[in-house]
């Protein structure tokens, strides 16, 4: 894995400190993430989180993987689960949200006023594994995106996206098929006697 | 001008593309509703007329059209052939 800059990460002990409720090995996280409900956030092994990414883990939680990369200011909120499978990757300013409010609703809205009086939509988020998501791209409630799909940059990922499919763009669309032979890589990857995970 | 068949052909490339692949080209058939069947929602729809607009180079004349009569992906295609300048 590519170092980040050592002195701006946390050391392992400041990790252990931070309360996760899983933390794998070979973690490297920038100082300058933030992380809230800590208890309920699951991060596996040789993952890197680059800065000013924001954790805001609900009743649901957030898992991560192994192998998973989330660059600058990547953000996953929500009430419900949010996953994100190996081998993923978010480019910078990605945005995950396992929460929505009712846009079209007559309820109040945003955290400052009490959950009775509003009307949120929480729905699981999955990312499964060898996702590419380009920068800036937006993903909602209730999305599904298959194994080795990936989404072009600026995207809004509205609905969920069958396994290996390209999509792109607002509103999304199938743009290609994505190269079978990442699974293959993988098996001989994870295959190799040195592999830091196993 | 195109005709409803191509037209027809042309839709089914547009809704595997909308539909991200969950329903690929081969699987549309002229007698298959667009939402009902094919799973569109209102914006899939706006999206799939608007890339035939540009396809065909047309722009569609609204005015006293009956949607709730244009349900299928054949309904859809004779419409379009219909909107050509040189229908």
């Amino acid at each position: 894995m590519s170092q980040l800059n050592e002195p701006n990460c946390f050391t392992p002990e400041e990790l252990t400190r931070l309360g996760f409720a899983e933390i794998g090995r070979d973690v490297q996280i920038d100082r300058t993430c933030r992380f809230f409900g800590n208890e309920r956030i699951r991060i596996g092994s040789n993952v890197r989180i680059d800065s000013f990414c924001t954790f805001s883990a609900g009743a649901g939680g957030i898992r991560i993987g192994n192998h998973v990369h989330l660059s600058t200011a990547v953000g996953l909120a929500g009430a419900a689960e949010i996953v994100i499978d190996d081998f993923c990757g978010l480019s910078s300013r990605v945005a995950v949200f396992s929460t929505n409010e009712d846009y079209a609703g007559g309820t109040l809205t945003n955290p400052t006023v009490p959950d009775t009086w509003r009307n949120n939509i929480s729905k699981p988020v999955h990312l499964k594994k060898h996702v590419l998501i380009g920068s800036g791209s937006v993903i909602l409630p209730g999305v599904t995106v298959g194994i080795a799909a990936s989404v072009g940059a600026l995207s809004l990922v509205n609905k969920s996206i069958p396994d290996f499919v390209v999509a792109g763009g607002n509103p999304m669309r199938k743009v290609g098929m994505r190269n079978r032979n990442i699974l293959q890589q993988e098996a001989a990857f994870l295959a190799r006697p040195e592999h830091p995970t196993e | 001008m195109k005709q409803a068949d191509a037209i027809k052909t042309y839709l089914a490339q547009q809704i595997e593309e909308i539909k991200l692949g969950a329903v690929t080209a081969g699987q549309v058939s002229g007698d298959q509703r667009l939402i009902q069947d094919l799973g569109l929602d209102s914006l899939d729809y706006a999206t799939c007329l608007l890339g035939c607009e540009k396809w065909l180079g047309i722009k569609v004349r609204e005015e006293g059209v009956d949607w709730s009569q244009i349900q299928t992906v054949d309904q859809l295609a004779q419409f379009l052939e219909a909107q050509q300048p040189d229908a």
